[in-house]
């Protein structure tokens, strides 16, 4: 979590992974969870934190969204400043009576293929398969990573009004010096590519994530 | 630093030298944030296509404070919370910014094409480079920059077209006014950890 306020982006993040029930023991909670979609067309991740109030101990074993063709359990490791992605297929760990963290830099589910058209009301169901602890599915928080550059996107399929973006990354577009920095920097393809509509494969979720 | 001491006045002189000897109170230095580079040499050249297609060199930043990061678009976590930083780096920076260029190097010219890059980079700032190169051009920047990139197995097996990682450097470097490598950051640094060291670089201007 200190990386995440270090990030100033708690205050998005706090509060906004409800719980919708499901077949989870007592024991396991997920306190937060959330979307981080990138600029472009490239995968996405997810972050959450559970907690395992029970006396067993317990693994987070895979993990489903309608927004992603397929969902992978990863870890960024900096060795010696070389940054480094290891699939973990056998899952992490969530001990009893602890918890599981996973933050940027760090332990991360990928999302491949990701839709943003799916995405309601800034949300998208996030369904995560324990070993023991059966199923819990939970509306996990969307966010646009820098989506600062975008004019044209983040409007149409993402519901602002519940995101603080004014204190995220949207003040830099008001800057005069916009277009005089480093070397003029004109774009004048972005309007198309952001509005470009993502025709990816999605397998056989066909639903729109429910609220 | 030799013309520099012959043009410091003679007052000065002893005052720096009583400053040195402990015996009067010396005015705050600069603790750095970032690992320090030494010794202090021009940066390696580092050439390649902006997004916007316009020809990039880094020699041509002289006068700013350059921030240098490695990625690849592809990179879901580690990369995209670097720009993150170094935009919210802008945002800190206020106006100063315009003299600290952000230069975000792809080291996946296979899949980073011009379009992916210009999809990506502007969309944390336009005012960001993001840099494509050759492979050739790439290799020459590796060495000389002392850079590791690795090119995983795609994950569905050799020769398939499915997604692959890469194993970079993360490290962020950063260059002064005059063009010298100075400071190196880890990939993680926040914009707290870099802004205090980069105003200190802007201050120390351009001779």
């Amino acid at each position: 979590m200190a990386f995440f306020l270090g990030m100033g982006l708690a205050t998005l993040l706090l509060g906004q992974a409800c719980g919708t029930g499901g077949e989870a023991p007592a024991g396991l909670q997920v306190e937060r969870a959330e979307i981080g979609l990138m600029p472009g067309e490239g995968p996405a991740v997810a972050y959450v934190t559970v907690t395992n109030g029970g006396g067993e101990g317990d693994r987070l074993v895979a993990v489903e969204t309608p927004l992603a063709f397929q969902a992978e359990l990863h870890e960024s490791l900096d060795e010696d400043g070389v940054v480094k992605m290891v699939a973990r297929p056998e899952g992490f760990e969530v001990p009893a009576g602890g918890s599981l963290t996973l933050e940027p830099g760090g332990k991360h589910i990928m999302l491949f293929e990701p839709r943003r058209d799916l995405v309601t009301d800034g949300r998208v169901a996030l369904t995560l398969h324990f070993e023991h602890g059966g199923t819990k599915e939970v509306q996990a928080a969307v966010l646009e990573v820098g989506g600062g550059g975008h004019e044209a996107m983040d409007h149409g399929s993402m519901d602002h009004g519940s995101m603080d973006h004014g204190s995220m990354d949207h003040s830099q577009m008001d800057h005069s010096q916009m277009d005089d920095g480093a070397s003029g920097h004109d774009d004048p393809e972005s309007a198309e590519s952001d509005a470009a509509v993502h025709d990816g494969p999605t397998g056989d979720e066909k639903e729109e994530p429910g609220a | 630093m030799r013309r520099l001491r012959t043009s410091v006045p003679f007052g000065a002189s002893v005052a720096l030298a009583l400053c040195c000897l402990g015996l009067v109170a010396c005015g705050p230095t600069h603790v750095w944030n970032g690992n320090q580079v030494s010794p202090v040499e021009s940066a390696p050249p580092l050439e390649g296509t902006n997004w916007d297609g316009a020809s990039f060199s880094l020699a041509d930043l002289e006068g700013k404070v350059a921030i240098i990061s490695f990625g690849y678009t592809f990179c879901p976590d580690v990369c995209p919370f670097t720009l993150y930083r170094l935009q919210q780096l802008y945002q800190q920076l206020g106006e100063e910014a315009e003299d600290v260029a952000v230069v975000f190097v792809s080291v996946d010219p296979h899949r980073d094409t011009m379009e992916k890059l210009a999809d990506y980079v502007p969309g944390f700032d336009r005012r960001f480079y993001g840099l494509r190169l050759e492979f050739d051009e790439l290799d020459k920047v590796s060495e000389d920059w002392d850079l590791t990139v690795q090119y995983g197995q795609p994950k569905d097996g050799p020769g398939t077209t499915s997604f692959y990682y890469v194993d970079h450097t993360g490290t962020l470097f950063v260059t002064d006014r005059r063009g010298r490598m100075r400071l190196t950051f880890p990939a993680n640094a926040t914009a707290e950890d870099l802004l205090p060291d980069v105003r200190e670089l802007l201050s120390e201007g351009t001779a």
